[in-house]
């Protein structure tokens, strides 16, 4: 038989060395040439590690154009060694790329927290009715992913009696709200003044900013999602996959801190609108819900709605025995529940007022 | 890849020389032809070997043709339109008495009713006035608010009258605790800004939000629901009896089992009252929790 891939010579005389080979143990042969068996290994292990190469490169595939970072970006150094150049130049490139991708210029800034002014946030759940405007107009301001959906706060449903988190319900879907047997508890990320979600962050890419606001570098984040886990309110939110927006929905109004696009691979969370709010402005929520259930102001101001809140109502917060101390209260008017579901009182006195 | 054929190698001298006893009539391989002084190997390539690099390329070849990111069950993302978050007050009422616009002419309040004098008050349908929802609790009285000799005029409780700008006033004199709150801003609703100093900031008044004759704030529609699988069973699969239908972290049986009572989690206590768009209304088994209330 021959076994010579390589042939010099006919094959009669091959077969003849063969045997030769064969007769005396023939492992000392210096001709050249290739058994057939060692050129089968080799091809199959170079198809293999060929193969395996592949299959390891293959998530390489779902990489878009421009998804690979641009030099200046891994050069960039963290926020807070940044000079005011550095600054402007990161803006730039961010001005660059979303002007690519979304087609629109964006008016980003670095807002930087204004002196004596803390925030904080009260929630009145008597009067919160559960119509997640909150939600949507959240989602609408902060360009969040629609799809995969992510969103910054969430509403529980929670039936009468019980704070129970447990218990709460997000996928109620009813005809209209608010319904007489629940209250509605939205939840979003509490600014906690002991923030567990900043201890845990190996890289520093979230901080504490000196009026209280829990921030994240979307540039510095490693997306090891330990914060999240690491949060007991569930408020942080992690971009599986590249963030869609629809077209035209992008808001063009961004800080560094809060809400410019958020590339794949990041977390991201409710920085209380700073955009908005460290001009003065209302955070989105605030503004647009219908009820007034939202307070939103300067902790050190006396005369601050939330200074109000917190001197003369009964506020909670959430999880207190976790020893966050979050920026988040919640509170309930005096006469709660109001309604019942019962009728509404009728006059049975006289039928002429006095003086009517 | 220098490094896979590295192990590749490392690993193949083991499967041969395990065997290497199997195989007199073995040839010259690889490495005698490079190093012809070398110790002689066998240069058998063993069926098993063989069997385990062409299995590795294929399943190589499986993972390279599969997508690298599983097929995620994602609902259609509802379309939230912006004119229901756009911001701003309830209501616009009216800061002066309306006038009433006849043919050519338009006619205050007072120009109609200072001609006749107006009959004692009673409960019953309004012969006039017919758009005015009267459903105020106990307050179902014409003139507790309006002054009965001045249409154009509101009347407080000690007879003093104030105009249509002056609600707050009126309304405080029953809601006492409301009216202290808000003054405070802690009932009501704020705009603008939240800083009270500000020139943006406004403070809406109690019937830029509430109907002075049907004050109760009335129910609303609300926005739709998250789709994430991680706030429990979005409702839209809940209805299918199957609580797991489709939940990828849900382990295996559960796809299996269906809903046929394995999948049901410990908290179907609190029932879920379910919405079906013919009518019927059903009780399905509760969302699971996990994740819902960290």
């Amino acid at each position: 038989m021959n076994y010579r891939i390589w042939e010099g010579k006919s094959g009669d005389s091959l077969n003849s060395e063969n045997q030769k080979c064969t007769s005396r143990c023939g492992m000392t042969s210096s001709r050249p040439g290739m058994a057939r068996r060692s050129f089968l290994r080799g091809t199959a292990a170079g198809i293999g590690g060929m193969a395996a190469m592949a299959a390891a490169l293959s998530p390489l595939r779902e990489l878009e154009a421009g998804a690979f970072n641009s030099v200046e970006e891994m050069l960039q150094k963290h926020y807070k060694e940044m000079t005011p150049d550095d600054m402007e130049r990161a803006l730039a490139r961010i001005r660059r790329q979303v002007e690519q991708r979304y087609h629109v210029r964006p008016e980003i800034r670095d807002i930087k927290p204004v002196e004596g002014v803390e925030f904080a946030y009260a929630l009145n759940l008597s009067r919160c009715i559960g119509c997640r405007k909150c939600v949507h107009a959240c989602v609408a301001e902060n360009n969040q992913s629609r799809e995969p959906e992510i969103q910054y706060i969430r509403v529980l449903e929670m039936p009468r009696g019980t704070l129970n988190i447990e218990q709460g319900n997000h996928h109620y879907d009813r005809p209209t709200v608010p319904d007489d047997k629940h209250f509605y508890l939205p939840v979003q990320c509490h600014q906690c003044a002991n923030p567990p979600c900043v201890k845990v962050c190996p890289v520093e890419a979230t901080w504490k900013e000196p009026d209280g606001i829990v921030v994240v570098d979307y540039d510095w984040c490693i997306g090891c999602r330990y914060c999240e886990a690491a949060c007991p309110y569930w408020a942080r939110r992690f971009n599986f996959a590249t963030p869609k927006i629809p077209k035209g929905a992008l808001n063009p109004n961004m800080a560094y801190l809060s809400n410019r696009p958020r590339p794949r691979g990041v977390m991201e969370k409710c920085h209380f609108c700073l955009h908005r709010t460290r001009q003065g402005l209302m955070p989105a929520c605030e503004e647009v819900c219908p009820t007034g259930a939202r307070k939103f102001g300067n902790v050190l101001d006396p005369r601050s709605p939330v200074s109000e809140i917190l001197r003369t109502k009964r506020v909670f917060v959430l999880k207190e025995d976790a020893g966050t101390l979050p920026r988040f209260f919640y509170y309930f008017d005096e006469r709660y529940p109001r309604n019942t579901g019962g009728e509404a009182p009728t006059w049975t006195g006289p039928e002429e007022f006095p003086h009517g | 890849m220098g490094m896979i054929l590295a192990g590749l190698s490392a690993i193949m001298p083991n499967l041969d020389s395990s065997r290497q006893n199997e195989f007199d009539g073995a040839q010259p391989g690889l490495e005698e032809l490079a190093h012809p002084h070398a110790e002689p190997v066998d240069p058998h390539i063993p069926g098993g070997a063989l069997w385990a690099m062409v299995g590795f390329a294929a399943l190589a070849f499986y993972f390279v043709s599969q997508p690298a990111l599983p097929e995620m069950p994602l609902a259609a993302t509802p379309v939230v339109q912006a004119s229901e978050i756009a911001p701003g007050k309830r209501r616009d009422p009216i800061k002066e008495p309306p006038r009433i616009r006849v043919g050519a002419f338009t006619y205050g309040c007072n120009e109609c009713h200072s001609l006749f004098l107006s009959a004692p008050e009673r409960q019953g349908p309004l012969a006039q006035h017919t758009h005015i929802k009267l459903d105020h609790g106990l307050n179902a009285r014409c003139f507790n608010c309006h002054d009965r000799f001045d249409r154009e005029k509101l009347v407080l409780r000690d007879g003093s009258l104030i105009g249509y700008d002056q609600v707050p006033t009126l309304c405080s004199q029953c809601h006492g605790t409301t009216f202290r709150d808000w003054e405070r801003g802690m009932h009501g609703k704020d705009l603008g800004s939240w800083d009270l100093s500000s020139p943006r900031h406004v403070r809406l008044e109690c019937h830029e939000c509430h109907d002075p004759h049907a004050p109760a704030y009335p129910p609303i529609v609300p926005l739709p629901a998250p789709n994430t699988m991680r706030m429990g069973t979005p409702v839209h699969l809940a209805h299918e009896h199957k609580p797991e239908a489709g939940n990828p972290l849900a382990p295996w049986w559960m796809h299996v089992a269906g809903g046929d009572g394995a999948a049901h989690g410990p908290g179907d206590a609190h029932e879920q009252t379910t919405h079906h768009t013919d009518g019927k209304t059903e009780s399905a088994p509760s969302t699971h929790k996990e994740g819902g209330g960290q």
